[in-house]
């Protein structure tokens, strides 16, 4: 009867779960899915990670390139282009074909999280200023799409940071050009990695942590909020139904608890090596 | 030429928290509804057409597809305009009764004629709002947005540059249904604390009201008898952002039509 139910009125089974505060994976509400993270899995990129949670699946690789910085830019700094690619192997919604809208949000969300964390100072990525600069490519891919994607692209763009080894390049001022030795790998100097939790809204109040792939289809507004340290550095409730402040409230308190959880994830995953696996 | 002078409506907040906007509806002749609005350094001119008939991918059988254009001050078009898109259509999906017109299209067209970055996303908002008011689309509510900066205890409703000496970058926009005075949609820049966030938001919650009182002399002075000339600016030449000035600031020598 519930597989019925869940074909006809998707909506109503889920109420019915909630009602019993327990979702139909079994998790509590403020729960959210088993995460692992695995670093440098890519041995041809700079620096990787791969980070799943639940079924939801996301690769990260960067590659470190060289380039001569824009006339109009600051002579002393790199940059960052954060690329999230959600093709059509994740899931049935997603055609071939340009990056859909969700895919582009995303990839400027990263962004705008790597640069308001304050995570990766870009003058460290300067090889000789006005001369020859870092560019970090860093390319996501979602595998596997089951719900609450940002989160997991942030985790694994932040441990591929923490992976990245940067060859060590000098610049030849009298021959004018650049000397790189591949062999000779640093790690970069990162502050606060941000890192980010979703909740999804039902009936306006009850909130549910980390949604799967079909609570988000059928929430009624979803709530991203992204710490680095102790400092906010995003909150996103794009549209949706409205929102009392305590509600709101209570989004930034779950997740805060959630950004810890990753935190620790996160370095240990760092000190110890390759594969991490944290509630 | 509508000038909302926030400070002299509402006794209770400080002088310097809100700044003058201006606005002015049906601008475009070509299109059911346009509207600029003016606030502080950033000006915005929108265009709607609606409901209109909708390409069959974006069909939508029980209600009207809203689509939002957002179209960038310079350069070439990037994700982040998707993102701005992103928060214009999903509040305007929830506000405007979408269910009334199914298996069409509502196509909101923002240009951004000046810009300083901070205010961009609720000016957005605002004159999309303002655009669809022009067209008598039907509405739930009526969304408005405000931006709030932190600065040392206190907190800044829409800041000038100059006024925003002394933040540490973060900024809250936050868009309030005016009826019942919850939140729509919010997006933070920068890096906030929990308590600044929560001190913004109330203080958005506030400003909202004072920006329904705009909408509503905007809708008042269209249907109003006294001419109108739509170009004409606001009456003192400081109060311009530089490419209103450019675009003519005299008698076009044709009245717009409304």
């Amino acid at each position: 009867m519930a597989a019925d139910m869940r074909a006809i009125q998707p909506e109503s089974l889920y109420k019915l779960h909630l009602e019993c505060e327990e979702r139909p994976d079994g998790r509590k509400l403020d729960a959210a899915r088993t995460t692992v993270v695995t670093r440098g899995g890519i041995t041809t990129a700079d620096g990787s990670a791969f980070c799943r949670s639940g079924h939801t699946s996301v690769l990260c690789g960067i590659k470190a390139e060289v380039c001569t910085p824009a006339t109009d830019a600051p002579p002393d700094r790199g940059w960052v282009v954060p690329n999230l690619e959600l093709p059509a192997l994740c899931h049935h919604r997603f055609r071939p074909g340009p990056p859909s809208e969700a895919a582009q949000t995303a990839s400027a969300q990263l962004l705008q999280l790597l640069d308001a964390s304050g995570a990766l100072d870009r003058t460290q990525l300067c090889i000789e200023a006005g001369q020859a600069v870092w560019v970090l490519y860093c390319d996501l891919i979602c595998l596997s799409h089951d719900g609450n994607v940002l989160d997991v692209a942030l985790l694994a763009l932040s441990a591929a940071l923490t992976d990245l080894r940067l060859p060590s390049a000098e610049w030849d001022a009298t021959e004018e050009r650049l000397r790189v030795k591949p062999a000779q790998r640093t790690p970069l100097k990162l502050g606060p990695l941000p890192l980010a939790a979703t909740l999804a809204v039902f009936d306006k109040e009850t909130l549910v942590l980390d949604p799967a792939g079909d609570e988000e289809m059928l929430c009624e507004a979803s709530v991203t909020v992204a710490w680095a340290g102790d400092s906010m550095v995003l909150l996103d409730k794009t549209g949706g139904c409205e929102l009392s402040l305590e509600a709101m409230d209570r989004c930034i308190a779950l997740s805060k608890k959630r950004s810890l959880e990753l935190k620790k994830l996160l370095d240990c995953c760092t000190q110890s090596g390759e594969v991490e696996k944290g509630e | 030429m509508i000038s909302a002078d926030m400070k002299s409506e509402e006794g209770d907040l400080d002088e310097d928290t809100i700044n003058n906007f201006t606005c002015e509806l049906g601008v475009l002749s070509q299109c059911d509804g346009s509207a600029t609005l003016c606030n502080g350094l950033t000006a915005v001119l929108v265009a709607t057409f609606g409901p209109v008939e909708v390409r069959q991918q974006r069909e939508l059988v029980d209600r009207s597809s809203i689509e939002v254009t957002f179209r960038g001050p310079h350069g070439v078009e990037g994700v982040e305009d998707r993102r701005v898109e992103q928060l214009v259509r999903s509040t305007l999906e929830q506000c405007v009764f979408a269910a009334l017109h199914p298996r069409t299209a509502v196509s909101v067209v923002l240009n951004v004629l000046e810009t300083d970055d901070l205010l961009l996303l609720s000016t957005c908002v605002n004159a999309a709002v303002l655009a669809l008011l022009d067209s008598s689309l039907s509405m739930k509510y009526l969304p408005a947005a405000v931006t709030c900066v932190p600065v040392g205890d206190r907190v800044l409703v829409n800041p000038l540059p100059s006024e925003r000496q002394g933040s540490s970058g973060g900024s809250v926009t936050a868009v309030y249904d005016t009826g019942s005075e919850r939140l729509v949609a919010c997006r933070t820049a920068g890096q906030l604390s929990a308590e600044q966030l929560t001190s913004c938001l109330r203080e958005a919650r506030r400003a909202a009201a004072l920006v329904r009182q705009l909408y509503r002399r905007a809708v008042a002075a269209k249907f109003s008898k006294e001419p109108r000339d739509p170009w004409a600016g606001p009456s003192r030449a400081e109060d311009m952002p530089p490419s209103w000035r450019r675009l003519g600031g005299q008698q076009t020598g044709e009245q717009s039509t409304s």
